[in-house]
């Protein structure tokens, strides 16, 4: 209930405002000889690591504007890349 | 009673009685008056009676820390009286008695606590089974608190609030208004949280100081004046804490006063800085009666008597162990209470000057002594008082005992900001081991006792928080630091328990009836730590929520695994404080609900519609008409469009323009099939795909322009679907831009043989057949300039001509259209009747014919999926994947045999020939009056789909349960060649 | 053919019009009889609003104005608000009648159909704000005017404070059309402890000359 995102346009806002996007994995594998296994590594294999983890957020209802974030999934909270608090 | 009314510490306006009614007849308090002070003065004594036991309960506290005062107010259960304001005619009533509280039928529960030990309902609700109901419902009469009605609504007003700020200060104490002040001087917007009526905490209501200081309750009133001064500062008074989470999210609820217009305000803020400035309150002393009605906190009774004029007895003994019950003890002396004895389970560290004061007032002085046990059934009759080492005892009479171990910090709020707390062996406190960036205590929680270092630590926190916050005041800070170290400390709080003894009366917990000997019997099954006893016994579970045992439980568990020690300190053994939650007080859940209010869209022409009878129902965001009679199988709706022409408000389907160099690959990107062989004029339609291939969306793509698009959703994607199409070309930077029109885009499709009769009534277009043909789109006017966009599609099977107008505009069209068509049969239809009308066309609608593991291939709609763009569309993977994989589901249509029989949607299909006989489900059926049938969608296994493949429709709603038959039947099932649409 | 059709705002105000003026098929209410004295709620659902989306925004000029550089500005010329809001696009907003026309333009979208828009102004707006919503309208960080994107009233909203200062606060925010009725409804039932008023279309224009 109490997560908050720094938005990059709006700034400090309550998590209700944001969608989460998922685990940041990096670009859709590139297409043509893309394994089913490969495939299903991206969609649905997700580190779920008790630490700090680089994920999407978008501010649906703010500015709308997809973004990642670090946050440290023991603590609920958004941190520098490095650990520190943002 | 007479009250004292000439003190300047007094909150009561004597002056301005306030009537009450309790137990049918007529008392008087006075403005300020709690509804708890107003019954004490009027010589109540008992209540309520306890939980289980139903014991008498009195007056102990008065910040609400048990349920000892709850009662009925005004037909509401449960009011803590404590802390609710008399208001003019309240009527309060007694909980959980028969007959009164004084007078207890069921007080004899009392003499059996031999047959309830801890843990007595999870052990003895075993067997038999059958006994269960009987059982729960006498526990239900004879246990409880108050009793609410089925049919009790809450009556109060709520609301919410937002304010914004950069330092929240909770407690408004001394400590706290420092805190605050010094923050404000540092630029910070400051907001300041109190519980009670009035600032001034533990200040308010004593009239020593220190030495040659201000009294300290002048002392409160010139903050609390400057506090409230201040525009940097806003006071919440009545506003008590219920919750803190992390990044420093603050909740509170404010009790309304009568000039406020609302009963209960959830407030919620989001500061930079939290200062906790809880003070601290008494630790009950634990002994063999201890919750008498009689017996009360030194602190409440000398409350009752500065705040409120009111002397708690006619002669008094305390038991204290702690410099604030001293002078409690001499200050009511003085105020004309007698008392009898004051013992002190210290024997060395008293300030000289309380006992000094004891001593010229002649007033008996124990050091190393504490109550054991009142005598008394119904109130206090006398006290005995012994040695802590237990060689002496004295008897003494008395109507009042004042009695405390010590003092605990009210840290449950700061604990939950700070986590696990832990003990402190130089305090004997519970203390947070560590404090998040941005929470910062200050005063007595810290166990200061000196008003001067109260004062310079709430400074402390003040500038602390205005450093955390940017202001440059860090030296300010350490400053007053240095300042408050060279002072002396306080001294260290008593670490008393109890006398040894089976602690069979000794109450641990009143809410919820637990005594030192449940406790004792808990650690003896082996529950070694009071998180596990806290469950296991049930103390600390109630209203009070560790109010009166939260300091007490550890130190007893504590005690108790010491067995070889003497038992009446902790010696050594560590205790563990068991775990803090919000809400810290309870909360009506109507207050977090606040204003309650529900954000729901209108489509422009709602109010046309509900004039037309429209019973309205909630899809998503939108109120959508779902049908305009009270004919629940709209035949009629359904067979004027087939016959005539109907009209549809279809305005919450998403609208939206893309537009901008990458348009293209955009809409590539999200829609399965080719967006490039969009031909100009015509409307293609088109699907979305989640990863798996699962279908999420359907819609039109046309397009308008250069680079330009418009494209429509579903009803309930519409909301997501610009996030939608960013979140899948996060990485592309591509060039496009989105608007969502949905909002101002009114939809009205015209549907029926007659709609071209209608629609060339009201424009000069030519919207004849060969002009404008099915599958195309044309922008017009209509009558007086209202721009359309027309698209001529055919979800209904009819003729139908899909009308975008401007929502501006929508009410003028509507009626527009109503008057044209006067002569057609025009009638509005709703979406139950849609839905009746694309079933027979086949026409799938997403979330019922299919769900979440549905694919685009197994709706048969595999033409809308490209295999060969450039542009690799989201699913693309795994319907490939899915075109080799035989297990799937398809989407058939299937015909009843018996056509008066129409199983609810979602029934499940079944062969018993097979090993798992479950073999699909059913999404949409109904009765079609134009196929005189009954007919269905439904996703099945493969072997079971070819045409005329018998299939069993599982009823289970009947007994025994039926199966009815059913075949697989080619779709659509109304006018399969589409003729109708095409006319 | 006909006369001009009505169009109609999405709000609708229970309270009796002293003034009104028709404009395109608009029914205005310039004034109603009793605005009380502030804060005042003023329906700009009527006035144009469009959707400037531009991978180079500098290129346009709407109302005559460059679009604010910085994020969050917002720039006001001849009753015409021009409002930065991401990197690629900017609303703009009329605020009072007679203001230039749409650009033609692919770059531009009429958007006054697709919102509502309300002004509230006059003393204890922001006492208003923050019982409807979390965003932070008074703080002295902000310099109006300004744009705050988020929740208000529980629906995602644009928000433009126009001014500040102690009882002279106002902002004008726009939100989906649908929610009209609903934000109203919220707003006058969060409003009636400090007196707030439906007003007339006049009344923006009078606050904005005293604002600027």
């Amino acid at each position: 209930m109490s997560l908050l995102i720094h938005c990059p346009i709006c700034g400090r806002r309550n998590g209700y405002e944001f969608r989460y996007g998922g685990e940041d994995k990096g670009a859709y594998p590139a297409g043509r000889s893309l394994t089913p296994e490969a495939w299903y590594e991206y969609v649905h294999a997700n580190t779920c690591s008790a630490g700090v983890v680089a994920e999407w957020w978008c501010h649906r209802h703010g500015c709308g504007l997809w973004f990642t974030i670090f946050r440290d999934t023991r603590t609920n909270r958004q941190v520098l890349e490095h650990g520190g608090r943002s | 009673m007479k009250r004292l009314t000439s003190l300047p510490t007094l909150r009561v306006d004597v002056g301005r009685p306030v009537p009450f009614v309790y137990k049918n007849q007529t008392g008087r308090g006075f403005k300020g008056d709690t509804i708890a002070t107003a019954l004490y003065a009027a010589g109540v004594r008992i209540f309520s009676r306890s939980l289980k036991y139903h014991r008498p309960r009195g007056l102990f506290s008065l910040d609400g820390e048990s349920s000892n005062t709850m009662m009925t107010v005004n037909g509401v259960p449960n009011v803590r009286t404590e802390t609710t304001l008399l208001a003019e005619g309240a009527m309060i009533r007694d909980q959980n008695a028969i007959f009164t509280a004084r007078n207890d039928l069921l007080g004899f529960m009392d003499r059996l606590d031999r047959f309830m030990p801890a843990g007595f309902y999870y052990e003895t609700m075993h067997k038999p089974a059958s006994l269960w109901p009987v059982a729960a419902k006498m526990v239900r009469k004879a246990a409880g608190l108050g009793r609410i009605a089925p049919d009790f609504r809450f009556s109060g007003a709520c609301d919410e609030m937002y304010p914004a700020a950069d330092l929240c200060v909770i407690g408004g104490g001394p400590a706290g208004m420092e805190a605050a002040l010094a923050a404000a001087d540092q630029g910070l917007r400051v907001i300041l949280l109190e519980a009670r009526p009035w600032l001034g905490g533990s200040f308010d209501y004593r009239e020593r100081g220190s030495g040659e200081d201000a009294p300290l309750y002048r002392q409160a009133a010139d903050l609390a004046s400057r506090v409230s001064t201040r525009a940097a500062i806003r006071v919440f008074t009545r506003t008590a804490m219920v919750g803190g989470y992390s990044d420093n999210l603050v909740t509170a609820v404010t009790e309304g006063g009568p000039d406020d217009p609302f009963d209960y305000r959830y407030l919620e803020m989001r500061p930079r800085a939290v200062v906790v400035a809880t003070g601290s309150r008494e630790r009950p002393l634990i002994f063999e009666n201890n919750e008498r009605p009689g017996v009360m906190l030194p602190d409440c009774a000398l409350r009752l008597a500065r705040t409120y004029g009111i002397l708690a007895g006619r002669e008094a003994v305390f038991s204290v162990g702690h410099d604030l019950g001293l002078e409690a003890a001499l200050d009511l002396s003085e105020l004309g209470l007698p008392v009898r004895a004051v013992a002190d389970v210290r024997t060395k560290g008293h300030d000289p000057a309380l006992v000094r004061g004891l001593a010229d007032r002649r007033i008996p002085f124990y050091p190393g002594w504490a109550a054991a046990a009142v005598e008394g059934k119904k109130g206090v009759k006398s006290v005995r008082l012994a040695s802590c080492d237990g060689g002496q005892y004295r008897i003494l009479t008395c109507d009042l005992l004042a009695a405390a171990a010590g003092h605990t910090p009210a840290v449950e709020p700061l604990s939950l900001f700070c986590g696990p707390l832990a003990y402190d062996g130089q305090t004997g406190y519970f203390l947070p081991r560590t404090y998040p960036a941005g929470v910062f205590a200050a005063g007595r929680i810290y166990g200061l006792e000196a008003p001067q270092n109260i004062r310079i630590s709430g400074r402390v926190a003040g500038l602390d928080a205005a450093a955390f916050c940017g202001a440059d005041c860090r030296g300010a800070a350490d400053a007053h630091r240095n300042e408050l170290a060279a002072l002396p400390m306080g001294r260290p709080a008593s670490k008393w328990v109890a006398f040894p003894g089976p602690w069979r009366k000794h109450f641990v917990d009143f809410d919820e009836d637990v005594t030192g000997k449940h406790i004792r019997q808990a650690v003896g099954r082996g529950f070694g730590v009071p998180e596990l006893i806290k469950r296991f016994t049930a103390a600390g579970t109630g209203p009070g929520q560790g109010g009166i045992s939260g300091h007490n439980l550890p130190l007893l568990v504590a005690a108790i695994k010491n067995p070889s020690r003497d038992r009446t300190d902790i010696h050594g053994t560590v205790p563990a404080p068991t775990t803090v939650r919000p809400p810290l007080r309870p909360v009506f859940l109507a207050a977090y609900a606040g204003s309650g209010r529900e954000m729901v869209k209108r489509t422009p022409v709602h109010d046309a519609q509900a004039w037309e009878g429209a019973v309205f129902r909630r899809v998503g965001v939108w109120h959508r008409a779902r049908y305009f009679s009270a004919d629940l199988d709209v035949s009629e709706e359904v067979d004027n469009v087939r016959t005539n022409v109907g009209m549809l408000d279809a305005s919450t389907l998403g609208c939206f323009r893309i537009f901008g160099p990458d348009a293209l690959s955009a809409l590539q990107r999200v829609y399965a099939g080719d967006m490039s062989k969009i031909k100009d004029g015509r409307v293609k339609y088109a699907a979305m795909c989640n990863h798996d291939g699962c279908v999420i969306d359907d819609g039109v793509v046309i397009r308008i322009g250069e680079n330009d698009y418009m494209f429509t959703t579903s009803t309930g994607r519409a909301g997501e679907t610009v996030e939608w199409i960013r979140y899948h070309t996060r990485f592309d930077n591509w060039d496009f831009h989105l608007v969502n029109q949905t909002d101002g885009t009114g939809v009205i499709n015209l549907a029926g043989p007659r709609a071209r009769d209608v629609l060339e009534r009201v424009t000069d277009a030519d919207v004849s057949n060969q002009a404008f043909s099915f599958g195309c789109w044309k922008d017009f006017s209509l009558s007086g300039g209202i721009p359309v966009r027309c698209l001529r599609l055919g979800f209904v099977g009819e003729l139908s001509f899909e009308l975008n107008i401007p929502a501006s505009y929508m009410q003028a069209a509507w009626d527009m259209l109503r008057k044209a068509g006067s002569g057609f049969g025009l009638r509005p239809f709703g979406v139950e009747a849609q839905n009746i009308l694309r079933l027979e066309k086949g026409h799938v609608i997403l979330g019922q014919e299919s769900e979440q593991r549905t694919n685009l291939l197994d709706l048969n709609m595999g033409f809308l999926f490209s295999r060969d763009k450039d542009i690799r569309p989201v699913g693309a993977d795994a319907l490939l994947q899915a075109e080799k994989d035989a297990g799937r589901l398809t989407l058939v249509g299937i015909r009843m045999t018996d056509s008066s029989c129409v199983p609810p949607d979602g029934s499940i299909l079944v062969d018993d020939q097979v090993v798992d006989p479950v073999i699909g489900y059913v999404g949409t059926i109904r009765k079609s009056r134009a196929l005189d049938a009954v007919v269905g969608m439904a996703l099945v296994e493969r072997a079971w789909t070819a045409e005329g493949t018998r299939l069993a429709v599982y009823d289970g709603g009947g007994e025994p349960s039926e199966r009815h038959d059913a075949t697989v039947v080619r779709m659509p099932f109304y006018d399969p060649e589409g003729i109708r649409m095409r006319m | 053919m006909d006369a001009i059709p009505r169009r109609r705002s999405p709000v609708i105000f229970d309270a009796r019009p002293d003034r009104i003026r028709d404009s395109g098929g608009w029914r205005v209410v310039q004034k109603y009889a009793d605005e009380g004295r502030g804060p005042y709620l003023v329906d700009l659902s009527h006035l144009p609003r469009w959707d400037l989306q531009d991978s180079d925004l500098s290129s346009h000029f709407p109302a005559g104005v460059p679009v604010p550089e910085t994020i969050g500005a917002c720039a006001i010329t001849e009753n015409v608000l021009v409002s930065r809001m991401n990197r690629t696009q900017a609303g703009i907003w009329h605020l009072a009648p007679g203001g230039p026309g749409m650009p033609d333009e692919p770059a531009f979208t009429d958007i006054r159909e697709n919102t509502a828009c309300l002004a509230v102004l006059g003393p204890q707006a922001f006492s208003l704000s923050e019982k409807v919503c979390r965003l932070d309208l008074s703080t002295p960080g902000h310099h109006p005017p300004c744009l705050l994107q988020g929740p208000f009233g529980g629906v995602p909203c644009q928000v433009a404070l126009l001014e500040n200062r102690s009882g002279r606060e106002g902002f004008v925010f726009t939100f989906s059309r649908g929610y009209g009725r609903d934000m109203v409804k919220a707003l006058l039932a969060a409003g009636r402890e400090f007196g707030l008023r439906p007003a007339g279309e006049d009344r923006m224009t009078r606050m904005k000359d005293d604002f600027w």
